[in-house]
């Protein structure tokens, strides 16, 4: 395993969120999708997220990225507050640090695969030369080299991933935050992309969270932890053997 | 190099892009046509081209409300385009852009509007001011062969572009702001509740129209339209939610027709406040459309109405002016024809002409019997002002003074006039008539509150001879036919009024009584192409703002349409059934607007049109108008909408053949 350390890049506690609605006679509903979660990410680790539909994996992804903020409790990047980290300090943190792969890839349809690829760096005002070697590398990297000129649209499912991959790579983050990426492709893409993301944090030494439902992709992580109703029912460490982890995670997902 | 990215994006929501600069270029070329028509009708008045100070008033003035509408219709645009661009804008957030590069790429994008709109739009605004100039030059034909644009509708144009485009875009990035993209990208989507039906809401919805109704034809509603506009405009948005709600849950009751119906009223069963909110905005514009706008549109067309000013000069004169008459008669040909009168001062603000019953029937034929104390009065309203408030803000007993008006007639406290001032209610009026006598003249020159017309009281000849003699002001009125040396008349007219005649007292140029048919007929078709022309800015601006909610609301629902579509298909539905059920959920909420709008719009009109007690043809005349213009419109929708659910259906179909290609 490279890069692991002690330093926590995530510390949340009791990390609650809730949304609120309006029921048909125009009284306020209030569903707590989050509820007190507490637990840490630490530099080089590989952590994977599941749980039934709706018990809150997408929202603490969401919360963990700073895209959306908690309604209780506490998230600390790197020690700080995560509703301290506003305007361009967060935008900053999202071009250099932290990076998503979604399962809907969102990649822009008008950018070629290299451009896409290219993007956070331009966004950074990297130098376009280096950029575009950079792109080059990953994709070569990756296994999409010979796609680099194609327009998404033109990809496969694993393809368009993959290229997602590499976007959230060419700015060399510290963190992946990566929300069901193998949700919408078939067992070989899905093993294709899900060992691409174990290189990146066993090779490479980036941490990841990772979202999922398929127990054989959450076999490749180093810790799960297993969501009901927005609670942390178990968290589970791997010893290093797949085979064993996965039945491991079987046997625990029928209590979900 | 990012630069190069951003127009990469842009370039892939060309479409998009696109629509917003036309939008863009028909605004402007509104704002150009309107402040050339300003500049024109300064023309007219002053003989010079225009100012920009009294320009930037007058077109303020006249074209306020439809600016407003304007940047309304620049905000739908916007929002529907920040809708479609919130992906890429979220996309880039994700990835971290810098504050300054968002605000480049947005500045970029809408500067590139702004250029183009304004430069489009100006070029489009010429091409309208061009063509409306040579109907101007027709139409004041007999006040200059030339009317220049100038160099001042250029620049006020680019004036209030620059307000709309900067309104609009503070409107949306406030709104960006304060609700995040994704609310904004959101639109009404979110906001749909299931269907409740209310018998509370329904009455209330029912009085509400019989109040508007009411008003419409009493106080208010010959004062302005607003306040009935506005009851009519609640009214119908809960007689729609209500009534709305009763229909689908009678149709839930009949189970045949519910379930063949079901295919495309299921979102309406699901999201009703949203679609019948959607249909209530166009319903609502519909109405306003048809009962603000079309009705003062008829009122000023055509421009030129010289039944208005049958005379050449309107005199009030005095008993011993004769002689002047007879020397203009002799020396100039004039056709001059007197009728004994007295001023009639009213508490309106007014001045009119009091004559006796006798003096009228020689006058027209027509007899009146009449008490001392009740009048019949004649107001000589052109069409706009048919209809509306009568004398001394239409009581039965209005409060008059026998003698031209003066500082000493008034005691007011705020704006009450209080017991003690000389106007009182003596006079009870036995019947009123709408006829133009000597013309369609006003009173006042300042247009300070509200102009009151020269209108004809005729009192019984007793009481007319009992009150003449004490009576103060002009008592002769002088009617003058000018058949050549037009001119030199009115020179000498008004060289011996100066010296002789009542002196008007709303003038604050103290001027005499002399009303000219031929320099007020210029200045009425000044006076209606201004009411015209913002009329029409309104009816298309409001149109297409019609369409365009109707658009985006196909635009908005197109997931779930397309949702529905592929799952009759899967379902084995053949595919002219899908596309009958298709257009049918496309077409929902413009027929519930167009029957709802227009019912309302036509009722509401109908009523306003016959109160004004015009003559029969004109009736028949405006009715036929309305009709036009409102099968004109539904056909605009109905095909709109058709082409919408047509385009719709080929997209979902498209992307069913790429999907198998795939």
């Amino acid at each position: 395993m490279g890069g692991k350390g002690d330093e926590n890049i995530l510390d949340i506690e009791e990390l609650e969120r809730s949304y609120y609605a309006d029921s048909a006679d125009g009284k306020q509903i209030t569903y707590s999708v989050l509820k007190g979660l507490s637990f840490q990410v630490k530099a080089g680790e590989f952590i994977g997220i599941m749980g039934t539909s709706g018990c809150g994996k997408t929202t603490l992804l969401k919360t963990l990225g700073m895209l959306d903020l908690p309604t209780g409790g506490n998230v600390r990047y790197k020690g700080v507050p995560a509703n301290r980290i506003l305007g361009d300090r967060l935008a900053k943190i999202r071009r250099t640090e932290l990076a998503f792969v979604f399962q809907d890839f969102y990649l822009m349809d008008s950018l070629t695969v290299k451009e896409n690829i290219m993007m956070p760096l331009i966004l950074n005002e990297d130098n376009p030369e280096k950029s575009e070697q950079t792109a080059v590398r990953m994709a070569k990297q990756f296994g999409i080299g010979p796609l680099l000129n194609k327009k998404p649209y033109e990809l496969s499912g694993g393809e368009k991933q993959r290229t997602a991959i590499c976007r959230a790579m060419a700015a060399d983050p510290e963190l992946i935050l990566a929300d069901e990426p193998t949700g919408n492709l078939d067992s070989n893409s899905s093993m294709l992309v899900i060992k691409t993301l174990s290189h990146i944090n066993k090779k490479m030494g980036k941490t990841i969270v990772l979202v999922t439902h398929d127990p054989k992709v959450a076999s490749y992580c180093d810790k799960i932890i297993l969501l009901k109703d927005g609670m942390i029912l178990n968290t589970l460490e791997s010893n290093g053997e797949k085979k064993e982890f996965y039945q491991k995670i079987l046997r625990q997902m029928v209590k979900l | 190099m990012l630069n190069k990215f951003f127009l990469k994006i842009l370039w892939s929501r060309r479409r998009d892009y696109l629509l917003v600069v036309l939008s863009g270029i028909f605004i402007i070329s509104m704002v150009f046509f309107s402040t050339a028509v300003g500049s024109f009708m300064s023309f007219i008045d002053t003989g010079e081209p225009a100012a920009m100070t009294p320009l930037i008033g007058d077109v303020e003035k006249v074209y306020l409300l439809p600016y407003i509408l304007l940047l309304f219709l620049m905000l739908l645009i916007l929002l529907s385009y920040i809708r479609k661009r919130s992906g890429d804008y979220a996309m880039l957030s994700v990835l971290g852009i810098q504050t300054k590069h968002r605000y480049r790429f947005v500045g970029m994008e809408y500067l590139g509007i702004i250029l183009l709109s304004v430069c489009g739009g100006t070029v489009l605004g010429f091409l309208e001011a061009e063509a409306v100039r040579r109907i101007l030059e027709g139409i004041f034909k007999d006040v200059t062969d030339h009317i220049p644009l100038g160099w001042q509708p250029f620049k006020l144009t680019l004036i209030i572009s620059l307000i709309i485009f900067g309104l609009g875009f503070i409107i949306c990035d406030q709104m960006i702001c304060c609700l995040g993209v994704d609310a904004v990208a959101a639109g009404g989507r979110k906001g749909g509740k299931a269907l409740r039906k209310s018998p509370v809401l329904l009455l209330a919805g029912i009085l509400t129209e019989l109040v508007a109704f009411a008003a419409a034809v009493t106080y208010w509603g010959r004062i302005g339209s607003h306040v009935p506009q506005a009851l009519a405009a609640g009214g119908l948005f809960l007689l729609m939610l209500s009534g709305g709600g009763y229909y689908l849950s009678q149709l839930r009751e009949h189970k045949r027709a519910y379930y063949r119906k079901l295919l495309w009223l299921d979102d309406w069963y699901h999201r009703y406040y949203y679609h019948m909110n959607m249909s209530y905005i166009v319903a609502a514009f519909l109405f306003v459309i048809i009962f603000s706008f079309m009705l003062p549109f008829f009122d000023s067309l055509p421009v030129t109405q010289p039944e208005n000013y049958p005379h050449d000069l309107v005199w009030q004169a005095n008993e011993g002016d004769e002689e002047f008459l007879r020397s203009l008669q002799d020396r100039y040909g004039v056709q001059a024809e007197t009728k004994r009168s007295l001023r009639v001062a009213t508490a309106d603000f007014g001045e009119h002409t009091g004559i006796s019953a006798s003096e009228y029937e020689a006058w027209t034929g027509e007899q009146i019997e009449l008490s001392d104390k009740e009048i019949y009065v004649v107001y000589q309203r052109d069409r706009e002002d048919m209809g509306s408030i009568g004398l001394d803000f239409g009581n039965e007993r209005p409060r008059m003074y026998i003698g031209n008006s003066d500082y000493d007639l008034w005691i007011f406290e705020g704006f009450r006039i209080q017991p003690g001032n000389q106007l009182v209610r003596e006079y009870k009026i036995k019947g009123t008539k709408n006829r133009i006598l000597t013309g369609n003249f006003k009173t006042r020159s300042l247009n300070m509150v509200c102009d009151v017309f020269e209108d004809i009281i005729v009192f019984s000849d007793r009481e007319f001879e009992r009150i003449r003699a004490g009576a103060r002001g002009a008592d002769l009125m002088v009617i003058m036919d000018i058949p050549e040396h037009y001119d030199e008349v009115a020179k000498e007219v008004y060289a011996y009024a100066k010296e002789h005649s009542q002196v008007n007292f709303y003038d604050w140029r103290a001027g005499n009584l002399i009303y000219e048919g031929r320099r007020q007929g210029i200045e009425s078709r000044r006076q209606k192409l201004y009411g015209a022309s913002p009329m029409l800015i309104n009816i298309i601006t409001l149109f297409m703002c019609v369409l365009f909610v109707l658009i985006e609301k196909v635009e908005s629902d197109y997931e779930d349409i397309a949702w529905k579509y592929q799952f009759y298909c899967r379902s084995g539905m053949t595919q002219k059934k899908r596309k009958k059920n298709l257009g049918k959920e496309v077409l929902m909420a413009a027929k519930v607007s167009l029957c709802c709008g227009l019912s309302l719009a036509y009722f509401m009109a109908g009523e306003k049109i016959f109160d004004k007690h015009m003559p029969g043809e004109w009736n028949l005349i405006y009715l036929a108008w309305a009709a036009v213009f409102g099968c004109g419109a539904a056909g605009i929708i109905y095909l709109v909408m058709k082409l919408a659910a047509r385009n719709t259906c080929s997209k979902i179909e498209r992307g069913n053949r790429n999907g198998r290609k795939r």
